[in-house]
């Protein structure tokens, strides 16, 4: 039955009447069967256009996996070969210091299974360097976590492990490690515990060292190994056979000002540092000042050949009779008593001749000088380890000031200050900064000039004459035309000096004919030994030991040695008394 | 109908292209999964380098080097003399023929009839009789002041280079103790030299069969007599060395050169 408006539907008989009736409902049947059948079209379009979709998503989602997805993959950290912090090499790619994975052995206390006195018990024997007792202490501790030792050697991990106790742990973390133990502990330093640079090159090159872009390239420095190698070995040896408080030696390029060596003693092994004691750790080459005596003799003649002040080698000075300058006295320790060519003065290291020179060339171009030379502030160079050097104000600068300074008494300097002002002594006059770090190849390297190039060719001379015919002859080398100068003061301790107890140098360059590196020798305190005849002097003790390291690095440093050469000593060469005096 | 096979069509199209891309996406996948591995694993191999490489460096460190060199290798630095200047010098060492250089054979003189080192050293070259070959003799001699000097007398024939063993076998104990005899006055000839005796070239002297190593002859070798052991009887007294000082008789005394070879 159909309803219309609420009301059965009329019999078909009426049904032409009605017809009209009728059909004005018919029209909304339609219009909602159309608009059911467009509704329902619509929703098949978008079915449709939902499946269409779906490969274009897929589409998408495979171009993102394929080429987005895909790029960051090689550049994830597991492909980056650099070391977590950079390699240190010598000038020959010599490693120096490293970093590499190692065994640390650590333990939580608490969750300890088994009895802490037999852990220790089986634990010491595998940890060689540690003692039952601390190894107990760590595993009874009522900290959450302990270390009992790091550093530990693969095989001695793998034992620790096979003992079974769940709550020691082994892990691997990167560690310093120094593979030449004590070899230039003082230039390269350590790291703490954290992985940062404490001391010396690894805390100067901290940034560089263990920067995600420069971690990857070495630090090179200027270091030869083989050369670092020797000079501790001769200086050691001077050091244990004289007893000495302490010692300290450099190797420099004249040309450059790179450190080709650079030691201390005592020294101490940068991969325990915490197991040296202070005095070890002390770097006397750049952080400990010296008055260093006689070898500043050196730079008061330059001076006084820079000025003018000699105008000749048979120049002659008084020194018949000690010098009395503001109620002191000065004295030779080799004295001639009498009237000394410039020559004579220094291959005798005389005071008096010194003071005399010092005195003619004056304070203020002494001190213009020494201020060429750096003499008056750190050295410019990497290491934060260096040290001011000690001179009078210049209100106290008087003529005894002028006269003690010009033979290497009253100013203390660094042994790093006096090997830089003997490159530029000896090098033609130039001064170039020390460095660490080996130069680019074909840079041109800075300098200031400080000497007349006149000048360091007559030092040269001169400086050959004390090694041939002065108080310098134990530190030739035959064929490598040495050339040098002793120093031996007396050593001041809080402000004074001590009888009886010498700071001795002896500063060299060689080949004198071309000079290209120069060897400072410092020896703090020598007691005297039967090798130096119970002397105590640098010209007894530290020379010798020149001679024997200058004889080893020579050849490894491409320095030919030749007897059928020499420097012209003609020009210097002490004349007889009887001429001297006319 | 005709409509809905056309969705279809489509719609497997897009299934199959979906599937292929996405086997392809896992294919690639797994190559770069692959590349991915490679790489760890020449990272990995590069760390184990470098944990080998700081082992060898510790061990081999400089400090230990020198410490070899101190107490066993002794090696030092070469010195002005070693160095030469041009080829020309080089060439200048290969010059004296090898003729001039006999070896040091055997020493007829007693050390008071040595002369001293400043005399002249006379070099004679002469044919000896029986090989007619040139031979060298270095004679060291010191000339009289007055007297005429005496004819070169050679103490001793000649005697060429030979095994240590043989050369003392050759003399009986008693023979060594008994006085020798003594040179011409004044002349001191040490040395000697030369071209080795047929009749003391040992391989010549044996068995043809022992001069191959076959295995007939080292099941053999064993037969042979036991080389003879000097003993100070037979050894010559070392000159300026006292007699005295020998250990006593029978004991072996090693030949090699003090400090060995």
């Amino acid at each position: 039955m159909i309803l219309v408006g609420g009301k059965p539907a009329p019999s078909l008989a009426a049904a032409p009447r009605a017809a009209p009736v009728n059909r004005a409902p018919v029209t909304p049947l339609a219009g909602q069967r159309q608009a059911a059948q467009s509704l329902a079209r619509q929703r098949l379009v978008l079915l449709l256009l939902l499946f269409l979709a779906v490969p274009a998503v897929l589409a998408l989602r495979l171009t993102d996996l394929a080429i987005f997805e895909a790029r960051p993959a090689s550049a994830r950290p597991i492909a980056n070969a650099a070391p977590p912090r950079a390699d240190i090499i010598d000038r020959n790619g010599i490693e120096l210091a490293r970093t590499f994975e190692a065994y640390a052995v650590s333990v939580e206390p608490r969750k300890l299974a088994g009895n802490p006195a037999v852990l220790a018990r089986r634990i010491a024997p595998i940890l060689t360097d540690r003692t039952e007792g601390e190894i107990y202490a760590e595993l009874s501790s009522k900290s959450q976590f302990r270390y009992i030792a790091r550093r530990v050697m693969p095989s001695e991990a793998k034992r620790i492990n096979d003992l079974g106790e769940p709550a020691i742990f082994l892990r691997r973390e990167s560690e310093r490690l120094y593979p030449n133990f004590n070899l230039a502990s003082h230039v390269i330093g350590y790291t703490n515990d954290a992985g940062h640079g404490a001391v010396a090159l690894e805390k100067a090159f901290d940034k560089q060292l263990s920067d995600d872009g420069t971690r990857g390239t070495p630090l090179q420095l200027s270091l030869d190994v083989r050369v670092q190698q020797a000079l501790e070995h001769e200086l050691r040896s001077v050091y244990l056979d004289q007893r000495a408080a302490g010692a300290a030696g450099i190797v420099m390029d004249v040309r450059t000002g790179e450190i080709l060596a650079m030691t201390s003693q005592p020294d101490f092994n940068p991969n325990a540092p915490g197991k040296s004691d202070d005095a070890s750790r002390y770097n006397q080459a750049t952080f400990a000042t010296f008055e260093l005596g006689s070898t500043f003799k050196a730079f008061t003649i330059a001076s006084g050949l820079d000025s003018g002040v000699i105008t000749s080698m048979s120049q002659t000075y008084d020194a018949s009779r000690p010098l009395v300058i503001a109620g002191k006295v000065i004295h030779d320790d080799h004295a001639l008593n009498r009237w000394e060519t410039v020559p004579e003065i220094f291959t005798h290291s005389s005071n008096i001749g010194t003071a005399r020179i010092a005195s003619a060339v004056g304070r203020d171009r002494q001190r213009a000088m020494l201020e060429k030379l750096g003499f008056f502030k750190q050295v410019d160079f990497e290491l934060g380890e260096r040290s001011r050097p000690q001179y009078p104000p210049l209100s106290n600068w008087g003529e005894l000031a002028t006269m003690t300074i010009g033979y290497g008494h009253g100013m203390a300097v660094t042994p790093l200050h006096l090997a830089a002002g003997y490159a530029a002594l000896v090098n033609g006059g130039i001064y170039h900064n020390p460095t660490l770090v080996k130069p680019v190849p074909g840079r041109p390297i800075a300098g200031h000039r400080v000497y007349k190039q006149s000048t360091s060719d007559t030092m040269r001379a001169l400086l050959r004459l004390v090694v041939t015919s002065g108080t310098g002859r134990k530190a030739d080398a035959p064929g490598y035309r040495v050339g040098g100068k002793t120093g031996t003061a007396e050593k001041v301790v809080n402000g004074r000096y001590v009888r009886g107890a010498n700071v001795s140098t002896f500063a060299a360059a060689f080949p004198m004919d071309a000079p290209r590196y120069v060897v400072v020798m410092m020896i703090d305190d020598p007691k005297g030994s039967k090798t130096s005849f119970g002397f105590k002097t640098a010209g007894m003790t530290i020379a010798p030991a020149t001679s024997r390291l200058i004889g080893k690095i020579g050849p490894l440093l491409g320095v030919r040695p030749d007897a059928t050469r020499d420097v012209d000593l003609s020009t210097v060469a002490p004349k007889a008394p009887e001429a001297v005096e006319e | 109908m005709r409509n809905y096979a056309g969705s279809a069509m489509m719609l497997v199209t897009t299934m199959v292209a979906a599937v292929g891309c996405y086997t392809i996406n896992l294919k690639v996948s797994s190559e770069r999964a692959g590349v991915e591995s490679l790489r760890t694993q020449l990272v990995s191999d590069a760390r184990e380098m470098r944990n080998l490489q700081a082992e060898l460096r510790t061990r081999a460190r400089f400090p230990e080097l020198q410490r070899w060199n101190d107490n066993v290798l002794q090696m030092s630095a070469p010195v002005a003399g070693q160095f030469l200047r041009s080829p020309l010098q080089l060439a200048s060492y290969a010059a004296a023929p090898a003729a001039a250089k006999p070896g040091l054979v055997y020493t007829v003189t007693t050390p008071e009839s040595v002369a001293p080192m400043t005399a002249p050293v006379v070099e004679v070259a002469y044919n000896a009789p029986p090989a007619g070959e040139a031979r060298l003799i270095r004679a060291g001699y010191s000339v009289p002041q007055r007297t005429p000097v005496p004819e070169v007398a050679m103490a001793a024939p000649l005697q060429p280079a030979a095994p240590v063993e043989a050369m003392v076998a050759r003399r009986a104990p008693a023979e060594a103790t008994a006085p020798r005899r003594a040179p011409a006055v004044g002349v001191a000839a040490r040395a000697v030299a030369i071209v080795p005796r047929p009749a003391l070239k040992t391989p010549a002297a044996k068995p043809e069969r022992l001069q191959t190593a076959s295995a007939e002859n080292r099941a053999a070798a064993p037969l042979r007599p036991a080389a003879r052991r000097a003993t100070p009887a037979m050894v010559e007294t070392p000159r300026g060395e006292s007699s005295t000082a020998s250990p006593a008789p029978g004991a072996p005394v090693d030949l090699l050169p003090k400090g060995g070879l």
